[in-house]
């Protein structure tokens, strides 16, 4: 068992972690990715979710968070069904191309992010653990709360998946090929 | 894990998602006042479902117990009062309850006791009532017991007496 202080500083030392996957298992909703992440450590602080050790406490941390963002969407149904509208909306804006850099990073990042939305949760979650978060499949596994092999399938057909989808994206279509963006003018 | 390009693409594409993540992310200091608002609030709400919770049980409580007085002078045939009524004796003029029930089972003052603590609750015309197929009940098969010598075998000869002469072996009886 770990003391409050001892909770305390572990929590700080993964936040911004901590922080990516609850963004993650909010699909990308920021607002909802804070109150997930509040929820979490309360528990956490209060003694309602037990470190027993058993994994890493990052690992044990994440499951956490996983679990409370679940609990979370049971409760807001109502409010990821306005997301959801909010969501396609966006999806159906045109995308305007510009040559600055950064706006065509960000876009991009909208178009990955848009991406990984259309993954099954699971596919999503086994990517982002072992890409975002560089755990290995097995500690991906003990988060997600499935085994090894199942972890394993999800990560494969998330791959698959997310490569298909970003195949068929015509601003995505050069990079992933592997040229930068044939916007910039040099 | 094999890392192969598509691999080392995919976690571009999410290390830039980590830088973005980075920049948005709250401070930590932040979420830590706001989780403990969190628990404060939580706290403050519970203390009155707390309190309802216990009053609804006491209700409850107190509702058992009312619905219980209320019933228990209705309910007849009890378990007791069953007990009482089937190992009461009948009730013939001038032999009182302390006759022995026909299979010889002794009715004695530990009855009497029962069927005392019931009485009370259910008048004895009743408790007739209730005993009366009890007592002319009999068993199917209580004549396949009987045999032509049972006499014989419940009665003792005298010395020198006959079997001839016993009354109760004559032919007559059995023809």
């Amino acid at each position: 068992m770990m003391e409050t202080e001892q909770l305390r500083a572990q929590l700080e030392m993964h936040h911004a972690s901590s922080f990516g996957w609850a963004m993650a298992c909010c699909g990308r909703d920021r607002s909802e990715a804070e109150e997930v992440l509040q929820i979490a450590y309360w528990k956490v602080l209060e003694g309602k979710a037990r470190f027993e050790g058993a994994a890493s406490f990052k690992t044990w941390l994440f499951a956490v968070i996983r679990k409370t963002a679940a609990d979370h969407r049971r409760s807001n149904l109502l409010r990821r069904l306005l997301a959801l509208r909010a969501a396609e909306r966006d999806a159906t804006a045109p995308s305007v191309e510009q040559p600055d850099e950064s706006v065509y990073r960000a876009e991009l990042q909208r178009v990955f992010e848009r991406a990984l939305a259309r993954l099954p949760r699971r596919q999503c979650e086994a990517l982002q653990l072992v890409f975002y978060h560089d755990l290995t499949l097995k500690e991906a596994a003990d988060v997600m709360g499935v085994s090894l092999g199942s972890a394993r399938t999800h990560y494969e057909r998330g791959k698959k998946r997310l490569r298909e989808i970003l195949e068929r994206e015509p601003l995505y279509e050069n990079r992933w090929r592997g040229k930068e963006n044939p916007a910039i003018v040099q | 894990m094999k890392i192969d390009g598509e691999e080392k693409r995919i976690r571009r594409l999410f290390s830039e998602m980590s830088s973005a993540d980075e920049r948005l992310a709250p401070e930590f200091a932040g979420t830590l006042e706001s989780a403990g608002a969190i628990a404060r609030a939580r706290r403050i709400h519970r203390r009155p479902t707390e309190a309802a919770l216990a009053i609804a049980c006491a209700a409850l409580v107190l509702l058992a117990i009312l619905v219980a007085r209320h019933a228990r002078p209705q309910t007849a045939g009890g378990p007791d009062e069953q007990i009482a009524a089937q190992s009461r004796p009948p009730e013939t003029p001038g032999t009182g309850n302390s006759n022995p029930l026909p299979g010889g089972v002794d009715t004695g003052a530990g009855v009497k006791r029962v069927v005392k603590r019931v009485r009370h609750r259910r008048s004895p015309n009743d408790l007739t009532i209730a005993i009366e197929p009890l007592l002319a009940w009999r068993s199917p098969t209580a004549s396949l017991l009987k045999a032509p010598n049972d006499v014989l075998l419940k009665s003792l000869p005298r010395l020198g007496e006959s079997l001839q002469i016993i009354d109760s072996l004559s032919s007559d009886r059995f023809n």
